[in-house]
């Protein structure tokens, strides 16, 4: 199998490359940023993009290409610890429905069927109401709805696996029933929780935008792409480029994230692609 | 020589001259006047409630006191003719205006006052405000124009709090529509009140200040949203926004040459509270460093686009007693980090800042002062807080080290004195000086025992003291007269005239 047989796939290829350039700035910004994103400077407000300060500056004087930079960073910790979340407690679940099926199977996604049924931000605002606005406590609400969704993808993906003869002959020689999970059951099941990981990626960052745009999310002075567009909004008429830029960051990084998702998906899919070697 | 002397005096009457006819244009009668306000007052009786929407709606509108504050923030007389004050500073005469009427009919006199205060001061009425009449003993009827109040104490607030929005005067067969469709003095009339849309009011022809007012109609019209508030103005429904344009908006606005933005004062002071009970904000050295560390002039600017005015001690620049003290602690970071040094915080500490999330004034000021402080070497956390549990927090059970807040009830230097309210500043020294100053007859030393008091709160840096306000009413160009500053909580447009 050839390396450059994944970047064939378009999709995989342009998500992978913006993925890349955000991640790349993201780590960057430990080591350089032009400018310190937290220091203000009130003589150098609502300067226009100019040539110190590329992306100009804001309210406080705060260069915004260094908190452009700096929300990457967050972005990206939100996205890695609300999928992280909601993957790890989701297989779990998932995993234990479709094992022991029955009544846990029932309680499981019955429950998670409700949450499913709450629309993702709304029950993240419900949830950052309750354990109150911070960076951490949202990326735990946004994983938290993170979980329904992987755990009926699990126990899907799982149930169909629980039939295969290898495991009926795993179960004869006596493998323990998490042995099973986690040598059959799991390894077979990883690709669509993997794309279905990045689509969620994509989805945690707009919802932490989404929080922070509300106040509920990242605190000031920290940066974020949604506190910065909330705080751009009440100065639209005079400078716009201070919602444009975190704007069509959040753009890009869902693009991004969304793309990668749909060429691993194209790949990761045995029917539609044959350089997966068996 | 002597020429060109003479040419310029010419030169300069004529110019003092042309620009005093320019000034004042001559008011025009008739018209209607639509103005937007962020909040619908929960009821229409300023006596029952503190909602400030409910006076900014009625109080020289529709219902007046016997004095009033004037745009100087000075108390004159209103529904008095004139008033007198006895020697020993206990008795106040008023000697009321004749030929007032109510909105009713009734005639206007002295059993009305007398009828007003005993509702006040009766507990069944309920009034939070309670402090404003302790000090009356009695309300008497001299003649049907003659009322003479006695009081219990000397207290210099006492004409004051007469012309609060709390005082105004009502008669007994309307008492009770108070709330819902006030009767007054007022040189407005109460026509209707569409709830959850506006008030309106119609002018009432038998005011009793010849000539005035000028409106034929004027209507208060609810908008929560200011972005809908200034779509409004700028569409023509509203003519103008009397208090909820943010610094931002006005800056935009101003430029346009359809609407005027005037910049003035309000009595809402914007200070640093600080827990007084918490260390290390129980050392006076620290609050004084942080003091020197903050940069008035820029916070302005960063927090409200350059519009308001910095302030040295808990009083705004229209109170009568007002003296500048902003000169007592200039920035000056490093001898903010030397007082630290001298505290015993060489390499500063770390806290706690809540702030209001509601409010964009105390969430950028919290943000900018996090900032300068952090340059001295304290570190701020900032917490946003929602409103509701601000107040329960912060205010209630003063659980905070620092936050951003207005103050808005003018003339209330008097929270210093007591040791209970949030920020828990307790000097018996200051708590006995204002004791002394409300009981001071002569006004010349009761303003030499304000300006201690100024000084005191500020020699104590108890609080970080900011900025006071603006006002920032704006409007259509043809709206002329609208009070420049607010020194109390009213929207009056008595005088309030449309150039046609």
């Amino acid at each position: 199998m050839s390396l450059r047989r994944p970047f064939r796939n378009i999709n995989f290829t342009i998500g992978f490359l913006i993925t890349l350039i955000i991640l790349l700035t993201a780590l960057l910004s430990f080591v350089f940023t032009p400018f310190d994103p937290n220091r203000m400077n009130l003589s150098e407000r609502f300067q226009a993009p100019n040539q110190s300060h590329w992306l100009g500056t804001d309210q406080y004087g705060r260069d915004i290409l260094s908190r452009v930079m700096k929300g990457a960073v967050n972005s990206i910790i939100v996205g890695l610890v609300a999928v992280s979340i909601g993957m790890g407690f989701g297989i779990l679940l998932g995993s234990l429905a479709a094992f022991y099926k029955k009544w846990i199977d029932e309680t499981i996604m019955r429950i998670s069927d409700v949450l499913y049924g709450f629309p993702a931000v709304l029950s993240a605002i419900l949830i950052t109401s309750i354990l109150g606005p911070g960076a951490i406590n949202s990326m735990i609400a946004i994983g938290i709805f993170n979980i329904p969704i992987f755990a009926r993808l699990t126990r899907v993906t799982s149930l169909s696996i629980w039939e295969r003869d290898y495991v009926t002959s795993a179960r004869a020689i006596g493998r323990s029933d998490a042995g099973i999970i986690w040598k059959h059951i799991l390894p077979n099941i990883l690709s669509p929780l993997i794309v279905q990981g990045t689509v969620q990626f994509a989805i945690a960052i707009l919802a932490e935008a989404g929080l922070s745009y509300l106040g509920l999310g990242t605190q000031p002075p920290h940066a974020s792409w949604g506190r910065m567009l909330n705080e751009a909004q009440t100065f639209m008429g005079t400078s716009s480029y201070l919602a444009i830029f975190p704007g069509c960051a959040i753009a890009l990084a869902v693009l991004g994230f969304n793309l990668l998702g749909d060429g691993l998906r194209d790949m990761l899919d045995p029917k539609l692609s044959r350089w997966v070697g068996r | 020589m002597k020429k060109f002397l003479l040419m310029s005096l010419i030169c300069l009457a004529f110019v003092l001259f042309s620009t005093a006819i320019y000034a004042q244009p001559k008011p025009v009668s008739g018209g209607s006047l639509t103005i937007a306000q962020g909040v619908e007052p929960p009821g229409l009786d300023p006596t029952t409630a503190t909602s400030a929407a409910i006076p900014r709606v009625v109080y020289g509108n529709v219902l007046e006191g016997l004095v009033r504050v004037d745009r100087d923030g000075k108390i004159i007389p209103a529904l008095a003719r004139e008033y007198k004050v006895s020697k020993d500073g206990k008795e106040y005469t008023f000697i009321l205006k004749k030929g007032v009427k109510f909105h009713d009919g009734k005639p206007f006199d002295a059993e009305d006052v007398k009828f007003t205060f005993e509702r006040l001061m009766d507990p069944k009425t309920n009034i939070p405000n309670t402090k404003y009449y302790r000090e009356i003993e009695s309300v008497e009827v001299v003649d049907s124009h003659t009322v003479k109040f006695k009081l219990k104490n000397v207290n210099s607030m006492f004409l004051f709090n007469l012309a609060r929005p709390d005082s105004i005067i009502i008669n007994k067969q309307t008492a009770d529509r108070l709330k819902t469709a006030p009767v007054g003095t007022g040189p407005f009339k109460f026509v209707e009140w569409i709830r959850g849309d506006r008030v309106i009011l119609a002018k009432f022809e038998e005011y009793h200040r010849k000539g005035l007012p000028y409106l034929d109609k004027v209507t208060f019209k609810f908008i929560g949203d200011p972005s809908a508030q200034i779509a409004g103005l700028k569409a023509g429904d509203v003519d103008v926004i009397g208090y909820d344009v943010s610094p931002e908006n006005a800056l935009l606005l101003e430029k346009d040459p359809k609407f005027k933005v005037l910049n003035g004062y309000t009595t809402t002071e914007v200070i640093l509270s600080t827990n007084q009970t918490r260390k290390p904000f129980d050392d006076v050295r620290v609050r004084r460093a942080m003091a020197h560390a903050i940069d008035r002039p820029a916070l302005i600017k960063g927090a409200m686009s350059g519009y308001g005015t910095p302030i040295g001690s808990h009083m705004d620049p229209g109170n009568p007693y007002y003296i500048d003290l902003t000169n007592i602690y200039p920035y000056n970071p490093e001898k903010a980090k030397q007082l630290l040094k001298e505290a015993g915080y060489p390499n500063g500490f770390d806290a706690v800042i809540k702030v209001p999330e509601r409010f964009a004034y105390a969430k950028r000021s919290g943000e900018i002062i996090t900032d300068m402080l952090s340059q001295v070497g304290i570190r701020l956390k900032i917490e946003l807080m929602e409103w509701g549990q601000w107040l329960e927090r912060v205010l209630r059970n003063a659980d905070f080290d620092l936050t951003v807040i207005g103050h808005s009830e003018p003339f209330d230097i008097d929270i210093y004195a007591n040791p209970k309210y949030y920020f828990r500043y307790d000097n018996p020294k200051f708590q006995e000086t204002l004791k002394k100053t409300e009981m001071e007859p002569d006004p010349r030393l009761r303003r030499d025992l304000y300006v201690a008091l100024q000084k005191m709160i500020t020699e104590d840096a108890v609080n970080g003291f900011l900025f006071v306000m603006p006002s920032l009413p704006t409007m259509k160009k043809e709206v002329m007269n609208w009070w420049k500053d607010y020194p109390m909580t009213a929207q009056d447009v008595t005088e309030v005239w449309i150039q046609k």
